[in-house]
């Protein structure tokens, strides 16, 4: 069975090289793009995705207002935040402060997004 | 991946729990005071003048301390007694980590050991920036990431030169690239990234981001890796200058129909860059110190 997957990025090109990526480890299905927190919230009441790629910097409600929303709506939510400032930050610490599960930095590595999406899925289990 | 923070590191190799590293973050915030802090302790400033540095450096793109000085409110002698003390008084995440019984002294030195070898292929190399401009820590590390995201990103290798004051923009340089992309720093306000790109070395960044030939790709699309990949650099290096101790932040990215002109009152300052094809220019707009 895979796991559904909904990518939040304002960026198309950063949202098509996450799926691509993504789907290529067997397990997951991304299931919807969000290019915005607004449209996240949404897709994520009617997806009901297992993980959230949530990038945190985005126009209109931007990464950390949607992350709140989303944690209201499901406070077990599995929300990975994606960041081009690596970990650092006060956004990144009040995104794992607010209940995200992991950070993603950019550039990608192939290997260390499987493995954070492979540990948030068994804490979830723990 | 990028630049990373030590406690998404020790979390990534299952070390703590994410439980563990706000505990830390918590403790860290408790114990490490900001400058304004130390001084009312210390009795140099009251709430109202912290408050009143705080509005004064919305606007002004100047260090806490420096700005307490230069308002007259503390002496340089009072200045540095407080970062003296905010430096040796500092806690760092793995000794609150190890303080809250989270790890214990021979994993921590073993992770961090693990870690900084990890880090180093984002060590700062060598890069000549003129020293009359504003914001030079932040113009070295964002070249020198520029370098090396063309290099790990990309896969294209470039060759940076020392970089030239210039007051006003060559109108010949504009024809020759295809997109330009600026990167607004939010700290220090004064200063902007800039990146113009043959459409080969747009159409190759898009490539390696989009993980797909991206010749066929549409404007749009290509344009929005473009800035993307400014966006890569620009925030790793502001994870670089946080490592440094340096704060920074920086907007999202901007398209820009070419070139900028230099705003009255500011300079560029530009680095010839080496590529093997395509074109790629290179510069930033900042203020004179």
């Amino acid at each position: 069975m895979s796991h559904k997957v909904l990518v939040v990025d304002d960026s198309i090109a950063i949202a098509r090289q996450l799926t691509k990526m993504v789907e290529s480890f067997g397990e997951y299905q991304v299931v919807g793009h969000a290019k915005n927190g607004a449209e996240a919230v949404k897709l994520f009441k009617t997806l009901s995705p297992d993980i959230v790629l949530l990038d945190i910097v985005m126009p209109m409600m931007d990464g950390l207002q949607s992350l709140r929303t989303l944690m209201r709506l499901d406070p077990e939510a599995k929300v990975i935040v994606i960041s081009s400032v690596g970990g650092v930050g006060q956004k990144v610490e009040e995104a794992i402060r607010l209940g995200a599960r992991s950070v993603v930095s950019k550039p990608f590595e192939e290997d260390k997004v499987k493995s954070v999406l492979e540990r948030v899925l068994q804490e979830g289990q723990g | 991946m990028g630049i990373q923070f030590f406690g998404e590191f020790l979390i990534d190799r299952w070390i703590i729990t994410r439980g563990q590293l706000i505990e830390a973050l918590e403790l860290q915030d408790y114990r490490n005071l900001k400058f304004g802090e130390v001084a009312m302790q210390k009795k140099y400033l009251d709430e109202k003048q912290v408050e009143q540095i705080n509005e004064r450096q919305k606007s002004a793109d100047m260090p806490f301390a420096d700005l307490a000085v230069d308002m007259g409110l503390i002496n340089a002698e009072q200045a540095q007694e407080i970062l003296t003390y905010q430096k040796n008084n500092h806690l760092f995440l793995g000794e609150a980590l190890l303080e809250l019984g989270h790890i214990t002294e021979d994993i921590l030195e073993r992770e961090l050991a693990i870690f900084k070898e990890e880090q180093a292929r984002y060590a700062l190399e060598e890069v000549v920036v003129p020293t009359e401009t504003q914001g030079t820590d932040v113009i070295r590390v964002s070249v020198d990431l520029t370098r090396k995201m063309f290099n790990r990103v990309v896969g294209i290798i470039i060759k940076v030169g020392e970089g030239t004051v210039v007051h006003q923009t060559d109108e010949t340089s504009r024809a020759n690239y295809h997109l330009c992309v600026s990167v607004p720093f939010e700290n220090p306000k004064t200063l902007k990234y800039v990146l113009s790109v043959s459409s080969d070395v747009a159409v190759s960044i898009a490539s390696k981001i989009l993980r797909e030939d991206a010749t066929r790709e549409s404007e749009a699309v290509v344009e929005d890796a473009v800035k993307e990949f400014c966006n890569i650099v620009c925030g790793n290096a502001v994870a670089k200058l946080a490592q440094m101790g340096i704060q920074a932040d920086i907007a999202p990215p901007e398209s820009l129909s070419a070139i900028p002109d230099v705003p009255q009152g500011s300079v560029a300052v530009v680095f010839p860059v080496h590529l093997a094809e395509g074109g790629l220019d290179l510069r930033f707009l900042t203020n004179p110190s």
